[in-house]
């Protein structure tokens, strides 16, 4: 557990040691040469597991490394407890020259694979990994695997024809930066500026930034994508993707060709799309498989929100005007959730809509559960909201019992009867109709009586349901979230 | 869209168009088999996508029983334009005075199989599929594909005198089925761990249980687990419902692995679980199955647990606790462990949890600490073992995440925190803490998310974490 030192370019090839140039071969002072050191063991000198190895980004002007155009995979030194820190030195270690280091390799026909078990750092995007491939079509240029990615700009090549990703697996990219300049046409399911890379990876993004603004606006392109295929997930934590435009959508889709359980599950807080998000549902994703997407705190706005997988879309985005009745955010803003179903929701195939707690901070008592929601009028159109049932929209409530404890679980009526309308006072309304939009909505709601006293200073939850898909995308529910609790 | 009726046993076949016997076959009356109507074209009749047959369980005071021997197929007959076919077991609403049990009883090794499009509605478990099979392997009594609900039935398995596979149930692959407060009942199980109780086939399934009961009379703790979860990208809810009649130490999911292709999730919503979720996750990071639960067995207990570690909370087990408090008084905490360093390592950590605490101030820069416990066991764990992603939303507009250091020289800092103990389990801990000055000013009204990564590997069994799930924000 040692430091080491990479200065490229030095005349001598020291034992890496030092910092300061070797006066011979092996002599104390730094190793000259970044590929040879981060391929193979060192000519002099050693290479350990746990050393922090400080490269010189800068000896006069910035040092840029050619990695070649054949295939290469890189030497591993580190293990699952001491892995190998790489760092591009800001100055530190090489005072005045704080550069930008450049790894330079072309991905025509050929991938870079670093080492596993290593932590990648730069300082203020000062370590860049570029792409110089021309017209080829390798898939994967540059992998990682079970490493720390950070602050590392990744600038990729232009070619349309060139799918040119860069892989994860299992790893971690933190403040990193990806110019992603390609533009390949025929991106689709699998393909993408970065990719899990393995069945089930693991694939968190932090904090970085995924610039589009190079590539052709109207390329159907996507930031993150699953390749493994089965079960993977991606967690983005804050992020943003800038100038995406409305045609890049930052996850991949499915289609029907990927039908067979491709489910790709995508956590995120806080990502930053750039533009609206009703301008990517999830209509691709629809069907039989299950990938999952959701977005908190979606484009920094606290609480906006987007939630959508195989059954339909769930959100809220404040500023929008949808009609909103009881709930109301921290700050005094009422909100509501907008629920659109899928297109194969039916009543064999449930959409689970939303799940909702509140706190019961009443003396234990029997309460009256109710959940208030508008559906886009139809007037009878024969179109697929018209006419709603109990059966079309149910609760499943829980709660707990003050006599025994026990959490109980009921729920309201599923049956052909009419969903009960109700008249309360949602915003807006115009001439006593609710209104979003061209369309007016008309007001309902779902409730249950529960069958013993629910226990003071207790959450109640509710679980919403709907067997009503929808038509166009366009065909609007909107729930309030604020369910009301009423003593029988 | 019309109702049609069965009325298994009476002499005449009608045309399924009332429930009153036919005179003469094809003639105006009930259909009279029951297993026919389901398997193939009506005889006399029709039967389409929208219709609702409702099914006689008891004729004269006698609940009818249906024995098959071979495979049978409730065949698809719905559509989403249609609508699915309702087969809504009566409980004396129709047949005014026969409210029985309509059993469909396996008589050997075969299946009951409901094709796409079909919902069967009981009324308190009216319809039973029951396996009658003593003493010999019995294979996926019910088989559900794409586009089924089951409502108020029991599926039950035989009381087999020693071990014998009893597979209750297997959901297609690719299919999305609904179990609404329906029995599943267990009388014996089948120990080697190759076959579990519930099954989600092959890959893509989804399946609900929503308020059911899962009971068994076996009550040995050496068994796998009752779901098996080692599907390829599915995903089980079990919302609300109850075990009765398990071992306390008894797993209700069997452990994930590879063979089988651990890749799906597991989402337990207020379940009256008497035994324990899980054994043990595979220890592989290519595969990603995780179960989330919360108010599991009590109010507020909670479950996380995936390949890399598992975050748990539990009332009455005397966690060590600090600041944070349930809105009933009481006080809690979350006990973390982490796998072994096969799969969990540095840079391989275990995502452990999210805590987020509301930020209602005015805009400011904030010190954001997040207090543990560490086993002494665990000796010198350095700060780029466990640290923090901190995301808030920024004053200015847009969102920031901030970092913990990571560096795998430094120790964590200590801290000086009163928990109300430093011991559990017969064990001591050492107080930490993990602390980190925003760089932005958090926005007013905004949600700060805290998340906490453990990449240290555990040694041993006990060799726990515990954090406070109340984060401080102080000034900075």
């Amino acid at each position: 557990m040692s430091d080491k030192y990479i200065s490229h370019g030095n005349t001598y090839d020291g034992d890496g040691t030092s910092p300061n140039p070797a006066t011979s071969n092996g002599g104390v002072g730094a190793w000259n040469d970044l590929k040879a050191i981060m391929s193979a063991a060192p000519t002099y000198g050693s290479l350990n597991a746990g050393d922090v190895v400080y490269i010189r980004t800068k000896n006069g002007s910035d040092i840029t490394v050619d990695f070649g155009s054949s295939n290469l995979t890189c030497y591993n030194v580190g293990t699952v407890t001491d892995p190998v820190t790489w760092i591009a030195d800001d100055g530190t270690k090489w005072s005045g020259d704080n550069g930008t280091l450049t790894i330079q390799f072309n991905g025509n026909s050929a991938d870079l694979k670093m080492g596993y078990y290593a932590i990648y750092k730069g300082v203020n995007l000062n370590w860049v990994f570029e792409n110089t491939g021309g017209t080829g079509h390798q898939i994967d240029w540059l992998q990682f695997r079970f490493s720390f990615v950070i602050n590392i700009k990744f600038t990729y090549q232009t070619q349309s024809t060139n799918i040119g990703q860069v892989i994860g697996n299992n790893s971690r990219f933190l403040d990193c930066y990806f110019d992603v300049k390609r533009g390949y046409t025929s991106p689709g399911n699998t393909y993408a500026t970065l990719n899990t890379g393995i069945q089930g990876a693991p694939l968190y993004v932090t904090n970085c930034v995924f610039d589009c603004s190079t590539y052709p606006e109207n390329v159907d392109n996507y930031q993150l994508a699953n390749r493994g295929s089965y079960g993977d997930f991606s967690v983005v934590f804050g992020s943003k993707e800038v100038n995406g435009g409305v045609e890049k959508k930052f996850f991949t889709p499915r289609t029907a060709i990927y039908n067979n359980g491709y489910v790709h599950n995508r956590a995120c807080r806080g990502l930053d799309y750039g533009v609206s998000v009703k301008d990517r549902y999830i209509i691709d994703h629809e069907g039989l498989t299950h990938t999952t997407y959701s977005i908190e705190d979606m484009n920094g706005v606290p609480f906006d929100f987007i939630k959508e997988d195989g059954a339909g879309s769930r959100s809220w985005q404040r500023g929008l005007n949808v009609p909103t009745l009881n709930a109301v955010l921290p700050g005094n803003i009422s909100w509501s959730i907008k629920v659109i179903p899928g297109i194969d929701i039916s009543r064999s195939n449930p959409m689970l809509v939303y799940k909702m707690n509140k706190l019961y901070n009443k003396t234990a008592a029997k309460n009256k559960i109710t959940l208030e929601l508008v559906i886009k009028d139809t007037s009878n159109t024969d179109h697929c909201f018209d006419n709603p049932k109990k059966q079309d929209w149910f609760i499943v409530v829980s709660y707990v019992d003050n006599t025994t404890g026990d959490i109980i679980t009921e729920i309201s009526d599923i049956d052909d009867t009419d969903l009960e309308v109700s008249n309360t006072s949602w915003v807006p309304m115009i001439s006593g109709d609710v209104v979003y939009g061209p369309n007016t909505y008309a007001r309902y709601k779902v409730s249950l009586s529960t069958s013993n006293n629910i226990k003071e200073n207790t959450i109640v939850n509710m679980v919403v349901f709907t067997t009503r898909g929808r038509i166009s995308i366009e065909d609007y529910n909107f729930i309030d979230p604020d369910f009301t609790m009423e003593v029988i | 869209m019309s109702d049609k009726y069965v009325s298994h046993g009476n002499t005449y076949n009608g045309d399924g168009s009332s429930p009153d016997p036919a005179t003469s076959d094809g003639g105006v009356g009930a259909w009279n088999d029951i297993l026919a109507i389901m398997t193939a074209a009506p005889i006399y009749g029709t039967l389409t996508g929208g219709d609702t047959v409702h099914v006689r369980t008891q004729i004269s005071g006698t609940d009818i029983t249906i024995s098959i021997t071979a495979d049978k197929t409730v065949l698809k007959r719905g559509s989403k334009d249609d609508g699915p076919i309702e087969w809504v077991f009566d409980d004396g609403t129709v047949w005014s005075g026969d409210s029985g049990i309509l059993t469909i009883r396996e008589d050997s090794d075969c299946s009951f199989i409901v094709d796409e499009y079909n919902i069967f509605t009981g009324k308190n478990k009216n319809l039973k599929i029951l396996g009658n099979l003593t003493n010999a392997h019995h294979y996926d009594y019910l088989i559900t594909k794409d586009h089924t609900v089951f409502r108020e039935i029991a599926l039950e398995t035989e009381s087999n005198t020693s071990e014998y596979v009893t597979k209750l149930l297997l959901i297609d692959q690719n299919s999305h089925t609904v179990f609404i407060n329906c029995l599943l009942y267990e009388r014996r199980f089948y120990s080697s761990g190759s076959y579990p109780f519930i099954d989600l086939g092959s890959y893509g399934s989804t399946v609900y249980f929503i308020n059911c009961e899962f009971k068994t009379d076996f009550s040995s703790i050496d068994t796998p687990g009752l779901i098996d979860p080692n599907n390829l990208g599915g995903i089980i809810y079990i919302i609300g419902g109850k075990t009765t009649g398990m071992n306390s130490n008894r797993p209700f999911v069997r452990d994930t692995n590879t063979t089988w292709g651990s890749l799906s999730r597991v989402r337990f919503i207020n379940f009256d679980l008497e035994g324990k979720v899980i054994n043990s996750f595979g220890k592989t990071t290519d595969y990603t199955t995780d179960i989330y639960g919360v108010n599991l067995r009590n109010p507020y207990n909670s479950f996380y647990g995936s390949q890399r570690g598992f975050t748990e909370w539990e009332r009455g087990n005397s966690y060590p606790v600090l600041n944070a408090e349930l809105p009933d008084g009481t006080s809690w905490s979350y006990r973390i462990i982490t796998q072994d360093d096969s799969v969990t390592y540095v840079t391989a950590p275990y995502s452990a949890v999210e805590l987020l605490k509301l930020y209602a101030d005015s805009p400011d820069t904030k010190k954001i600490t997040v207090e543990l416990l560490i086993n002494q066991s665990i000796s010198n764990p350095k700060k780029a073992e466990y640290f923090i992603e901190v995301g808030y939303s920024k004053d200015g507009g847009g969102y920031q995440v901030d970092v913990s250091e990571i560096d795998f020289t430094s120790v964590l800092e200590t801290s000086s925190a009163s928990w109300d103990t430093v011991s559990y389990g017969g064990y001591t801990y050492d107080k930490y803490k993990i602390e980190l000055d925003t760089s932005e000013n958090i926005r007013q009204y905004s949600m700060i998310a805290v998340r906490l990564f453990v990449g240290r590997a555990k040694v041993n069994d006990h060799d726990y974490i515990f954090v406070d799930p109340d984060i401080t924000i102080g000034a900075v």
